[in-house]
């Protein structure tokens, strides 16, 4: 027997009885628990997708080895088109796994080999980066599965690229932030929230305050790096809250001199690094006193009273959780920023909710403070449709709990692992929330566009009729979400077209419908600028 | 005169010396330009959208007031109390909390080791005055829980504080109260079963900005404290 076939032999007894490899395409949203279902319902090995330039856009398979267990690669190729390449280098696939005490499902580069236990399925992740250059067209390319060199199963990716350019939304979005102790890190967390569609980031731990000295360099090289990483949107400065329940009650109440002096000198400090920078801030100077009782919601109402005064040249917030505690400090606050409430342990608050239509109407006819969300849930609904929908109320921010909270505490959105950035499927799907939101605020510029320019009556009139069926489908009130299982939408999707939705998914099937009344009236929209357009409908 | 409103210490001053001091603070603290320079910052969060129109008219016409010499602010504090702890009588007392933390506004809490629980006590055998006194209670193995200060400022030229707490006990309690973290000076002792005030001077260590007092309860059985002062000691 020559010593290549006893090779070949060895290798076949080793690796044991031929594999048979399961892979479908599943559904990114579904919730964790469960075994991964076939997108649609319909086992495929064909994964649709649709994205604009600049766009990351997901999909997921499963793996399943009903035989023995097997190690596999897993590699993507490049997406090629008659219109050019999208390379390998963008296509990046990605394992779910679950980390025990974080809490969360995360996405890790499998390495060069995964391990396939028989019986077991494994879920992945394909994320495609379109390069911002790309030319709209459709791209197809795969994810193969080997083993040794022998091709076990394959996905075929077929993308289309969108003609549309996507903006940043006119609002700030972002999670709290922990200082990461060095500037390349800084940096590298900072790129990853902008390359997750964040707009705005809110330092809160591990940042230096200048009570003991007059140093704000840490504050000034953190102003520098989010400069440097694209935000434009004003900072959330969440670190000064920490001043009124941490860092100064020591000094005395809030009603002594002690404390309000020490107070202006460490407020005025940071803001001058802020307007010297000509980064425009917004300082949050409490957090939660509904906590407290009644008397914690008093004494709110009196510091915020305090900072008003004796500070009005600050922008200032202040992280509310309660009725009371919000129409006491409200009214001298520049931005209300408040999660959905709760009664207090006194039940003070006998049952208001804040995160509604209801109160946020009241906030602002009360208080004059602009309403943002803070802490009102990660994830597509919560930045996507339901923030769009609440933003027509006056929302214009939403800060959420947390980009990267101690190392690798529960309630992080990112677990970092060596210096690698392990994305949550949660802060994954708050990036399809964000692109949702674009598409959506993508389609309004283009009526209003229209309207204004009296074009494409009838494309713009099934357009806001859109709209409008979209804005009815969400209830502007996030306890119908959390506290009595409301779906989005309500009526389940059966409006949606159910080949589109078993191919796309549900969010997805209504994406592409708002993309589809984009294009139509970017259509007639350019018509009219050419040289031989009428304004034709 | 002194008041206490919602947990807060209210100093009141003669009315003619504390709008003089008033008068006076307000114009260390508020220069022309500073009035001028935050009516710029005010009409650039509007145009930025950090304040709504109605928000930026009260900011602009309090800043015209003062422009003008006419504000008068409302919050503005002219002195200090000269007592460093807040709710040392535990009166205000916040039911939002674990049973191994702090249960009173102001005042922190931790357990390092034991199992212990902590209370807000109303029975009136074991309050020295007013309603509430802390009890800190030993439910199994001794170990260490703390109720401690925020970090308090170092203002005393000296350098030396005084600090007195009444006390009282059960069982094979230990009370261990000590200046930490900037300063040093503690004392470690059983305490009876009538109420005693136990002293601890406290002298900060060069060069630190700040300090803590710890009131550590390091046995078994039950310890109530109630009525806690810090005053600086002009004593060296």
């Amino acid at each position: 027997m020559s010593p290549l076939l006893l090779g070949v032999l060895l290798l076949w007894a080793i690796q044991g009885q031929p594999h048979e490899i399961d892979l479908y395409v599943t559904d990114y949203m579904a919730p964790a628990g469960a075994e991964p279902e076939p997108l649609g319902g319909e086992p495929s090995r064909r994964a649709t997708l649709f994205a604009t330039p600049g766009e990351y856009e997901p999909v997921a398979f499963a793996l399943g080895n009903s035989l023995s267990p097997i190690g596999v690669e897993i590699t993507s190729s490049a997406l090629i088109g008659p219109m050019g390449t999208i390379p390998s280098a963008a296509v990046r696939v990605r394992a779910v796994e679950q980390v025990p005490r974080f809490g969360r499902r995360i996405l890790v580069d499998p390495g060069p080999r995964v391990d396939l236990p028989a019986g077991a399925t494994r879920s992945f992740w394909v994320t495609v980066r379109v390069p911002v250059d790309t030319q709209p067209g459709l791209y197809a390319g795969t994810v193969g599965v080997t083993s040794a060199g022998e091709a076990l199963a394959r996905l075929d990716l077929i993308l289309e690229v969108l003609p549309i350019q996507l903006e940043d939304p006119p609002f700030a979005l972002g999670f709290n932030y922990s200082q990461p102790g060095d500037r390349e890190a800084l940096a590298d967390h900072l790129a990853d929230m902008r390359a997750h569609g964040m707009t705005v980031v809110a330092p809160l731990y591990d940042f230096h305050l200048p009570v003991d000295d007059d140093d704000t360099s840490e504050l000034g090289a953190f102003i520098e790096a989010y400069q440097a990483a694209g935000f434009r949107e004003p900072i959330y400065f969440a670190t000064p809250m920490l001043l009124s329940f941490d860092r100064l009650p020591g000094y005395g109440p809030i009603d002594s001199k002690r404390f309000q002096q020490k107070y202006i000198e460490v407020m005025r400090r940071l803001y001058r690094e802020t307007s010297e920078r000509g980064q425009l801030t917004l300082f949050s100077i409490g957090d939660e006193y509904t906590n407290k009782g009644l008397e914690g919601v008093h004494e709110g109402g009196l510091f915020a009273r305090f900072v008003f005064e004796e500070l009005p040249e600050l922008a200032t917030t202040s992280d509310m959780n309660g009725y009371r505690e919000v129409m006491e400090m409200a009214p001298y606050l520049s931005v209300a920023a408040i999660n959905n409430g709760w009664d207090g342990i006194d039940n003070h608050n006998r049952g208001r909710r804040l995160a509604n239509e209801t109160f946020i109407s009241e906030l602002r006819r009360e208080t004059g403070a602009i309403p943002w969300f803070v802490n009102t849930g990660s994830g597509r609904f919560p930045f996507g449709f339901f923030f769009w929908r609440m933003s027509k109320l006056g929302v214009r921010g939403k800060v959420e709990w947390y980009y990267n909270f101690g190392p690798n505490r529960r309630g992080s959105l990112i677990h970092i692992e060596d210096g690698s950035l392990q994305p949550t499927l949660d802060y994954e799907r708050s990036r399809e929330g964000i692109d949702d939101l674009k598409y959506l605020l993508a389609l309004e510029r283009r009526v209003e566009a229209a309207r204004a320019a009296r074009i494409g009556t009838r494309q713009a009139d099934a357009a806001a009729t859109l709209l409008e069926r979209l804005t009815e489908s969400v209830v502007p009130d996030w306890s119908a979400y959390t506290e009595r299982d409301t779906s989005f939408p309500e009526d389940g999707f059966e409006s949606l077209d159910p080949a589109r939705a078993a191919s796309l998914g549900s969010f997805n099937a209504i994406r592409r419908t708002v993309a589809e009344h984009i294009m139509a009236l970017d259509r007639v929209l350019v018509d009219a600028e050419s040289p031989q357009g009428g304004g034709r409908s | 005169m002194r008041a206490v409103l919602c947990g807060l210490t209210i100093v009141v001053l003669a009315p003619g010396l504390s709008a003089q001091a008033r008068t006076e603070l307000t114009a260390d603290l508020w220069s022309r330009e500073r009035v001028q320079s935050a009516l710029e910052a005010i009409a650039e969060h509007k145009a930025a959208g950090l304040l709504s129109e109605a928000a930026y008219q009260r900011r602009r016409d309090m800043l015209l007031q003062r422009l003008e010499g006419t504000f008068s602010p409302t919050m503005l504090a002219v002195d200090s109390p000269p007592d460093l702890i807040q709710n040392g009588g535990f009166e205000a007392v916040n039911r939002n909390t674990r049973a191994d933390g702090s249960r009173w506004r102001w005042w922190q809490g931790w357990r390092w080791e034991g199992e212990y629980e902590m209370h807000w006590e109303d029975r009136g055998r074991h309050v020295r005055s007013g309603r509430y006194s802390a009890r800190i209670t030993s439910t199994g193995p001794p170990g260490r829980v703390s109720v401690f200060t925020p970090i308090l400022p170092a203002t005393s030229d000296s350098g030396v504080y005084r600090f007195s707490v009444w006390a009282k006990g059960s069982g094979e309690n230990e009370l261990f109260v000590g200046f930490d973290a900037g300063a040093s000076g503690s004392v470690r002792k059983r305490v009876g079963r009538e109420w005693e005030r136990i002293d601890v001077r406290g002298r900060v260590r060069s060069g630190a900005a700040g300090f803590r007092i710890y009131l550590n309860s390091t046995g078994t059985g039950t310890i109530w404290v109630d009525d806690a002062t810090l005053i600086p000691d002009p004593r060296p």
